[in-house]
């Protein structure tokens, strides 16, 4: 057909199908939305993904109800954040295995002087061997297999049994005794659980130092006091507790050689105090600590430059254990955030109930000027 | 309102825009003077074919002196193969049935499928502005098109007009 037949014919076509085509249905959806829409859902993936997955990633184990048994009150400590993982009950029975709990005990820095004070849940009872227990009798057994348990039994102190906890158990654990390496066998403990700078003092009654080692002071917790005021020097009528004093005993600590570092020479008795007093200022570097206890795993963070740190001493007493670290302040090579882990010398890691505090404290030590950081656990045997 | 559409029509099928704005006017004087005593139904209907057919008069008149760029010669060559056993319509009456067997036909048709038939053979659009209308890719086009073409043979071929 010719193209101007062809041309009249399709001129005569009818006007709603040209009116029709004028206004065209389009096939597909614009361009806009064919690439719009899944550039959206990629970008709302995204952000989801940024959002909620760190969020996920953070997210701790379910806590479930809390046994007495582990029930801890902190009380007048600000600025410390404790985080008590629930211990099952199988744990005082040992006869099942219990999944790991986590401790963790961050120790800032140098906060205002406060107390401490850990308590147990109403009408809870302690089992004999409670380490808060012994401790308020002044030093009670020790850990099962220390070669030098002499023991010794303090007298009773019938007003703080039995029954209702009241007392911290970190009181004692807070004093320390040397038995070899270091024989100023006290060291002043700081005044808060948390971080607090303390330099060891140069004459310090080793007597004395025991007798408050065995004591139980929970009012030196609970309110403040000069830093100068040793716990085993104050009796506790003065801060109105009802304890009677207990008789000075033999330190019951036991230093159980660490299997990963070795003692830094220089760590004792033959420190030197810093002058113009106890409440001096920490040195440069002394940051928080923070301590994590994942089954006998303990894992000890420092924020300060750490570098050529070492665990040197590991102490068991009265059912805590003490540990220290080492490290050399003036070595300012690595300034990073250190992590030291530290496996804890038991077979069984329900032994370990929790980390009591992170002590920060300071030996100012000859011309290394070396530091220590104390981590006591509380241990049951 | 109506001036882009009936612009595009006439440069389709002219191919210069000179043609199809003066091919425009023309149409709009067209209807300036038809419209008082016609009342189309549609109005835009109405002076889309007054531009097609002064631009179609214009393009005969212009084919002598073989100016290029109109689309509408490419587009009459595809639909004429369609119909090349058809060579010439001479009866008025063969002349309608062939255009109702058409109009049936793109009735038929999605319409989608209609439209862009419409467009190509009587507004004389271009591939690439079919693809740009219907978000459609040229050769989608050309494929669809050729399908319409195909089908419209057998249809007619069909009702016995080919």
């Amino acid at each position: 057909m010719k193209n101007d037949v062809l041309l009249k014919l399709l001129e005569d076509l009818p006007d709603d199908l040209i009116e029709s085509a004028a206004e065209p249905e389009q096939s597909r959806r614009p361009v806009f939305l064919r690439y719009a829409v899944p550039a959206i859902a990629a970008c709302m993936v995204i952000v989801l993904a940024a959002v909620i997955y760190p969020k996920l990633r953070t997210v701790t184990p379910e806590r479930t109800e809390e046994s007495s048994f582990t029930t801890a009150v902190t009380t007048a400590q600000p600025a410390e954040t404790v985080i008590t993982g629930n211990v099952p009950e199988t744990v005082q029975t040992g006869t099942e295995a219990a999944p790991d709990p986590v401790h963790i005990v961050t120790a800032p820095a140098y906060p205002a002087v406060t107390g401490k004070r850990v308590t147990a849940a109403p009408g809870e009872t302690l089992p004999e061997n409670d380490p808060q227990n012994n401790s308020e009798e002044g030093g009670g057994p020790d850990a099962p297999g220390t070669p030098q348990d002499n023991g010794t039994k303090p007298q009773e102190n019938a007003a703080t049994r039995p029954g209702a906890r009241t007392t911290s158990p970190s009181s004692t654990a807070r004093q320390r005794t040397y038995t070899t390496a270091k024989p100023v066998t006290t060291r002043p403990v700081p005044q808060t659980a948390a971080a607090t700078t303390r330099v060891r003092p140069a004459t310090e009654a080793p007597a004395t130092r025991a007798q408050s080692l065995q004591t139980d002071t929970p009012s030196y917790y609970t309110q403040a006091s000069p830093v100068t005021d040793y716990p085993g020097e104050e009796g506790p009528e003065k801060h109105g507790d009802t304890q009677t004093p207990t008789a000075p005993t033999t330190p019951t600590e036991q230093r159980i050689p660490c299997p990963f570092s070795t003692d830094r020479p220089g760590t004792g008795s033959d420190n030197v105090p810093t002058p113009g007093g106890t409440n001096n200022p920490p040195p440069m570097g002394a940051e928080p600590l923070s301590a994590e206890l994942r089954g006998n795993r303990l894992t000890v963070h420092t924020d300060g430059p750490c570098s050529d740190a070492m665990i040197a001493y590991l102490a068991l007493r009265d059912h805590r254990l003490i540990i220290e670290i080492y490290y050399d302040r003036n070595d300012r090579s690595d300034l990073a955030e250190q992590e030291f882990t530290v496996y804890l010398p038991w077979e069984h890691a329900n032994e370990v109930w929790g980390i009591e505090s992170v002590c920060y404290e300071v030996d100012n030590v000859d011309e290394f000027d070396h530091s220590d950081e104390e981590v006591t656990l509380i241990v049951f045997s | 309102m109506y001036g882009a559409l009936c612009r595009s029509v006439a440069r389709n099928i002219l191919g210069t825009n000179e043609d199809a704005e003066e091919c425009f006017d023309d149409a709009l004087l067209a209807a300036w003077n038809a419209i008082p005593p016609a009342h189309p139904q549609s109005l835009r209907a109405y002076i889309l074919r007054l531009v097609h057919n002064h631009a179609v008069n214009r393009w005969n008149a212009s084919k002598a002196q073989k100016r290029g760029g109109s689309q509408l010669p490419a587009a009459l060559d595809e639909l004429s193969e369609v119909l090349a056993s058809r060579d010439n319509i001479e009866d008025e009456n063969e002349r309608r049935e062939m255009l109702e067997g058409i109009t049936q036909f793109l009735r038929g048709l999605p319409k989608q499928q209609r439209d862009l038939f419409v467009r190509r053979y009587w507004y004389a659009a271009t591939v690439s502005e079919l693809s740009a209308l219907f978000n459609m890719t040229e050769n989608h086009v050309k494929v669809t098109l050729s399908r319409i073409r195909k089908r419209l043979q057998n249809y007619l071929r069909k009702e016995g007009l080919l």
